[in-house]
Formats: C-alpha cells, sequence, structure tokens
C-alpha cells in the first residue's frame, strides 16, 4: 500500500516526495526552534554543577605536593629570624596553554606587615625540603607579607607564575619569610597567616 | 528504493525552472537537503537575529560550562541593564584585568555588590569577583552549533570543517532531489523566499559575526596552601640593665650591715630626710626621682602604682603631699595625682605612712622605663620631712616588677639637690665600704649586694653580665677582690679566689670590670643574682664603688 502511495503521481509529479520536500522547510523552522527553546531552558535555569562533571572538551587540573600541611608554622621570631620553604605545583590539566597565577589571603594580628617576603620560582626541590632548588626568577622580592595579600588576591590580579605549554608541568616555589633584624619592639607579640593559592585557567 | 535507481529516471521535463521529487527517495534526498540548508539558515536566523534588536552574541570557545553548554554553542545574551541579577543567571562579562569576555553562571552576590561566579564544570569559583560594571550581558538563548566553524578554524581542526562545509554545499546541490543529466541545475530564486545561496551566505555572515565575538576560555582550577602562620616572640632578644639597691656591708669583719638604698624598702629603718618645706604648696619645692629603666620595652603593664612611705619629720606638725608622673627624658608632665588643694595624703605624725596610689598613665614598658615622679609637699611647721621609700610597682603579662631610683633631687627648700643611687650610675658619686679593709683576704670581710627580679617567667636567658666599677683608697697601693656569685644561700660560681684575685689596681683611679656570669643564665638565678666581694686593701683603707650593673640579655618566645 505504501509502494502505492509512494508512487502516486499528479501531472507527472511524485506527491509523496514533493510533500515531503515542502515539509522541509517547516520542519526544520520547528526542530531547530525547539532546539534552541529547549537548550536555553535548560542551559539557563540549572545551578552551578559540581565537580563530578565529566567533559570532552579539556581539563585544567593543578595541585600542589603540600599534602595539605601549611609550609609555615613558626613561633617566637625575633628580629633576624629567617625561614625557608619550598613547594611543588604541578599543572596536568589537557589544556594548554595555560595561566597560573599566584594569590592569596593574608590575616592577623600585624605581623604580616613586618614580615619581608620573597618568593622565586624554579625547579627542583619539594615540599620537604629545598635542596636541589635552581631559581629562574623571582616574583615577589622583599616585601611585606601583608603587600601581598592586599596586591594579589585573585586570578585577575594574581602574580603571574608560568604558563604550562606541556602536560604535566611543575614548577617549585621557594617562600623566604624574615623578620628583618631591624624590627622594633612594637612587632612583639604579633602574629600573622596566610593562605597562598595557585590558579589554573587556559588561554 | 535506491538513489542510484532514482538516478536512473526518466526526465519529468524541462519545463520547471527548478526540479520537483519525482519520487518518495527524491523526495527524501530533497528533504534532507533543503532541512538542512533551512535549519542552517534558522540557526543563523536564532543566533544573529536579536543582534539586530542590541542583543549579543558570543560563541563559546571552552567547556567550562559543559555539560549545559558546549563549545562552539553561542549564548544570544540580552545587554545588562544594571538591575540586580540573581544566582543561577548566566552573564557574559569582562574578564576583571583583561579584555576578554567570559560567560559563567553566577553562583551568589558579594555583600559588596559584586558577583561570584563560576563556570559550571569547574570545581572552584572564580576567584575574581565580577563588578555589575563588567557585566555586558545576561545570556537568554543557546545556539547550538553555530560557533563551530569557527572554533574549528581557530583550532586548526580542519576535517569537520571540511566536512561541514561538503554537507552544506551538497544540501544546496540537492536540495532539488537527485540530479538528473537533462536539465539545468537551478540557479535562480525561489518564489516566495531567499535563495538557497542568500540562505548560505546568513549562515556564512553569521559565523563571520560569531567569530568576533568569543566568550574566553575559564576552565580554572586552584591549589591552596594553607594555614600558615608566623608569630613573632613576646619579647625579643636585648639586654635589660639593672643595679643593685641592696648593700649589706660586712668589711669590718663583723655583722654586716644594710647598707640598702634608703629610697627602695620599707621598714628597713632606712630613710632619707628632706630638707625643710614651706608652709604652703609651692612649685618650686618638690622631691623628685627617677627611676632605672629595667623592663623590655613594648609590654603593656597594668596595676601600676606610686609608693611613697613617709612621715612629718617633727611631731605635732602635718605634712601632705601630691604629686606628678613625668617622662624623664624631657621631663614632661603625663599626669597629676592629688592637687595642691586636694593632696593625695596628709601625715600629722611623726609615724611612717604607707601610701600606695595607682599611676594608670604608665601603662606600658615603655613609659615606666622612663619614668620620674615629681612629689610636691608642704608642711605645715615648715620642717623636713622623712621618707622610707618610694618606688613604682606594677605587672606586666608575665611578670610583677619594682622600679628602684636612679637619683633623687632634693628641692623642699627650693634649692635642687641631686643624688644619685650610688651603684646607679658611673659618675662619682660611689658607695664606700663602710670599714677599712684588711691588707690580706679575709672570709669575714666583704660586699654583698643584691639585685631586683625582671626576667619573666619562660624566658631564654642568654647572657648574664656584671659591670663593676670601682677604686681603692690610695694611689701607689693595691686594692683586690673577688667574687661569688649567690642565688640565696646557694654559690653559683666565683670570678677569682683569695690566691688568685679578680683583680688588682693601684692607681686609685676609676676601673671598670666587665665580667660575664654564665653560671646565672637562667630565670631563676638571674633574678636572683647576689654578688659578695671579698677585698682587700695593701693601704688599709676602703674601697669606692661607682656602678654596680646586672646586663640580663633574653627573649621570651
Amino acid at each position: 500500500m505504501s509502494t502505492d502511495l509512494a508512487k502516486v503521481t499528479w501531472r507527472g509529479r511524485n506527491i509523496p516526495g514533493r510533500l515531503l520536500r515542502a515539509s522541509a522547510p517547516v520542519a526544520s523552522f520547528l526542530v531547530v526552534g525547539a532546539l534552541v527553546v529547549g537548550a536555553s531552558r535548560a542551559a539557563f535555569s540549572a545551578t552551578a554543577t559540581d565537580a563530578s562533571n565529566s567533559w570532552s572538551s579539556g581539563t585544567v587540573v593543578l595541585a600542589n605536593d603540600s599534602s595539605g600541611s601549611a609550609m609555615f608554622t613558626v613561633t617566637g621570631m625575633k628580629p633576624g629570624s629567617s625561614n625557608v620553604k619550598c613547594i611543588s605545583v604541578t599543572y596536568s590539566g589537557s589544556l594548554v596553554p595555560a595561566s597560573v597565577v599566584l594569590y592569596g589571603t593574608v590575616a592577623g594580628t600585624g605581623l604580616s606587615t613586618y614580615l619581608t617576603t620573597t618568593i622565586e620560582i624554579g625547579t627542583g626541590g619539594s615540599f620537604s625540603n629545598c635542596t636541589g632548588f635552581t631559581p629562574t626568577s623571582t616574583i615577589y622580592n622583599a616585601l611585606t607579607l601583608a603587600n601581598f595579600g592586599t596586591s594579589y588576591t585573585n586570578f585577575a590580579t594574581g602574580l603571574a607564575t608560568w604558563s604550562p605549554s606541556t602536560t604535566p608541568d611543575s614548577r617549585t616555589f621557594r617562600f623566604t619569610t624574615t623578620l628583618p633584624s631591624g624590627t622594633g619592639n612594637a612587632a612583639q607579640g604579633l602574629n600573622a597567616t596566610a593562605t597562598f593559592t595557585w590558579e589554573a585557567q587556559n588561554q | 528504493m535506491t538513489a542510484i535507481g532514482a538516478a536512473a529516471r526518466p526526465a519529468i521535463g524541462q519545463r520547471r525552472r527548478f526540479m520537483a521529487p519525482s519520487s518518495l527517495a527524491d523526495g527524501a534526498v530533497a528533504f534532507a537537503a533543503t532541512f538542512v540548508c533551512n535549519a542552517a539558515f534558522w540557526l543563523a536566523v536564532w543566533a544573529l537575529g536579536p543582534i539586530l534588536f542590541g542583543w549579543h552574541s558570543v560563541a563559546l570557545v571552552s567547556g567550562s560550562m559543559s555539560p549545559l553548554f558546549g563549545v562552539g554553542d553561542v549564548v544570544v545574551a540580552e545587554p545588562y541593564d544594571g538591575s540586580a541579577l540573581a544566582p543561577r543567571t548566566v552573564i557574559v562579562f569582562h574578564t576583571p584585568g583583561s579584555d576578554r569576555l567570559t560567560t559563567h553562571r553566577i553562583v551568589s552576590v558579594n555583600s559588596d555588590g559584586s558577583y561570584r561566579t563560576r563556570g559550571d564544570a569547574n570545581a572552584v569559583d572564580d576567584s575574581t569577583p565580577v563588578p555589575a560594571s563588567a557585566i555586558v550581558a545576561v545570556g537568554r538563548l543557546r545556539v547550538p552549533f553555530m560557533g563551530l566553524p569557527v572554533t574549528w578554524w581557530q583550532t586548526g581542526n580542519y576535517p569537520p570543517l571540511a566536512a561541514t562545509i561538503l554537507i552544506l554545499v551538497l544540501a544546496v546541490f540537492f536540495r532539488g532531489g537527485w540530479p538528473r543529466d537533462d536539465g539545468p541545475r537551478p540557479a535562480t530564486s525561489r518564489p516566495g523566499g531567499l535563495s538557497r545561496l542568500a540562505r548560505i551566505g546568513v549562515v556564512l555572515a553569521v559565523i563571520a559575526v560569531v567569530a568576533t565575538h568569543f566568550s574566553a576560555a575559564a576552565f580554572a582550577a586552584t591549589t591552596p596552601n594553607g594555614a600558615n602562620a608566623w608569630g613573632a616572640g613576646t619579647i625579643f632578644p636585648g639586654a635589660r640593665s639593672s643595679t643593685a639597691h641592696t648593700i649589706s656591708d660586712a668589711s669590718n669583719g663583723g655583722t654586716a650591715v644594710n647598707a640598702s638604698d634608703p629610697l627602695s624598702y620599707s621598714g628597713d629603718t632606712r630613710t632619707k630626710t628632706t630638707g625643710n618645706w614651706a608652709a604652703a604648696y609651692s612649685s618650686t619645692r618638690y622631691f623628685e626621682l627617677g627611676y632605672e629603666a629595667p623592663l623590655a620595652a613594648g609590654q603593656a603593664v597594668s596595676g601600676a602604682s606610686f609608693l611613697f612611705d613617709w612621715a612629718a619629720a617633727t611631731a605635732g606638725t602635718t605634712v601632705c603631699f601630691y604629686f606628678e608622673v613625668r617622662k624623664a627624658s624631657t621631663s614632661t608632665v603625663l599626669a597629676t595625682y592629688g592637687s595642691s588643694s586636694s593632696p593625695v595624703a596628709c601625715n600629722g605624725t611623726t609615724t611612717l605612712q604607707a601610701t600606695s596610689t595607682p599611676i594608670p598613665i604608665v601603662t606600658t614598658t615603655d613609659i615606666a622605663n622612663d619614668l620620674a615622679i615629681r612629689v610636691y609637699a608642704w608642711h605645715s611647721g615648715a620642717k623636713a620631712i622623712v621618707i622610707d621609700r618610694a618606688t613604682i610597682t606594677g605587672s606586666t603579662a608575665y611578670q610583677s616588677f619594682v622600679l628602684y631610683e636612679k637619683s633623687s633631687t632634693d628641692r623642699s627648700t627650693g634649692t635642687a639637690t641631686t643624688t644619685p643611687w650610688s651603684l646607679s650610675t658611673a659618675e662619682g658619686t660611689a658607695y664606700a665600704s663602710a670599714a677599712n679593709w684588711t691588707t690580706a683576704y679575709n672570709s669575714a670581710r666583704y660586699l654583698s649586694f643584691t639585685f631586683g627580679a625582671y626576667v619573666p617567667t619562660g624566658a631564654a636567658v642568654t647572657d648574664v653580665t656584671l659591670t663593676h666599677t670601682w677604686k681603692g683608697s690610695t694611689a701607689g697601693k693595691n686594692f683586690c677582690y673577688f667574687i661569688q656569685v649567690y642565688n640565696g644561700a646557694t654559690l653559683l660560681g666565683a670570678h677569682g679566689s683569695s690566691s688568685s684575685p679578680y683583680h688588682c689596681d693601684s692607681t686609685a683611679a676609676w676601673v671598670t670590670d666587665t665580667i660575664s656570669l654564665p653560671e646565672a643564665a637562667s630565670v631563676a638565678n638571674a633574678n636572683a643574682v647576689t654578688i659578695k666581694l671579698y677585698g682587700w686593701n695593701a693601704a688599709s683603707g676602703k674601697s669606692s664603688h661607682d656602678l654596680l650593673g646586672l646586663a640580663v640579655t633574653y627573649s621570651l618566645p
């Protein structure tokens, strides 16, 4: 029956074929409209989903080797005290190139205004010790920790570190904090806290 | 019925300018081709049309909003009017710090009115808050696929790009159905609609427009190192000095005589008698004390008080006083306690009266270390007064302390006489042994000096040094001495001995010895140092001691 219908002609034209072709503009209009409207409804009403989503378009993954331990837990600092720590940061995302910046938050009762901080980037060394660290550049040179906290607060304002162009790609950061030898008695008994955050974004 | 079969079908005729399907299969091909052409056109209309009304179309070039938004999607966005936006809203904004556009979703609103955003696929919020001024548009429509060709082109992914172009070309070519070899290809407009070429042109134009409006990549990942902490020591290392105010003099070989500072201790029968005061208050008649500076700087002080034990020297009269707290180095008045009309205390007897007056102006050890007290007194009989004690007490968080005089100035008569505490400074006012020494060492003949306690509990004591300025009585005749260091009755160490004196000198000029006392380098010992000085004088004369200071270097973690 369908074969018969498929062969129905009128004035030499195949009517089903003609109808089918004639329906294409309308069908495409409806399908595209439904596609756009449906996609939009879903996309614009969702909440930000969590990290468990998988995606095929690439990844940005950043980790450090501190295992959750703080670099610095220093007490009893006195003028001239200096502490040096290293931490290795590894970019292992699939998206390259990427940019890695460093920023942080600084708090406490005011010691941060006295703590001279230097941050170098290089290779070698690890969280447990700096042996083998070879600096390639100094990204924060002998300014106060407080200044770091107010200057570098997020990705946009953060300190540029390096741009991974291969994956994985690691760098080691050496932090040196010093209470200068000339520090006055006003710094006695003060404390400071800091969180350093590295953030990677693909370019 | 196959497409090959369709190709073998006879021509319908040449009178029609565009072909019509001659079979169902032909119609299916035509349907597919037409559908593709029109779908591309309508997608373009969705993506481009709103631009005519001032909206924005941006192509996503990363998957940071996946899975709901994919790479190559076009987000059509309504211009932002500045109104408050709710979480979940997808916004197109200028990435702070750059001119890139980012399309992310609002997570929350910050207290300052800026927005916290995040790509749906990101594990972390965007670190940079987005101020309203950076928002370009609010996403309204998602048009799939339209940005893909440009994305492919940009990333050098040419196969799908070529395939897409091929499909579009084939779609134009086959729009009328399977091609036949007996008629011209349609090339003219179809009545009532855009030509295929025009539609494809629209699609390409949209691709071009979209190509200039990318929403930037914004996959982000962070790795923190938190809980870093630094703490400064409570008291930084430094040497703090005091001098001995307790003297026990056994230079005569008999019972030791108390020769301590008369102004430093209460009830020890050692007092200082001033000159004669006026019967009424006078601003030029006072008794002023300057205090030593034995405390670590930078510490808070609480409970500071001025202890003043005193009496009228003559019965039947009344003496009254008030006082000022001054900064010793500049003589600036810091505070006044009492007044000429409202004295701190009056005493109508010759019995010593103890007063303790809070001096809350002393809030730090920096003030306490640079302190002077000026006592204004008046005496109904215009006579002298007797002072037994004039000290400062107070506490830091780690210790209580007593400050002793460094010198006193008696201006009770209107004329000033300054008397340094004999052991406080090497200025010539010295303590002379009460008796003549013998020519040889005698274990019963000594001077004993005891220091105050100023080292806080828990301190790390790194050095204790005694400074001793002295001379013998007679030029050409040796005075020799050695010392023993005690904590109470416990002998800690000796420096020199009877057979090998620490120092002998015959010039009768001032000599200064600096003696390290490592045996006293602990809080307990440094706070209870007694120096026993055994002397002997070839001239059988006395000795003089101008300075006996103890410098303790310590820090408190």
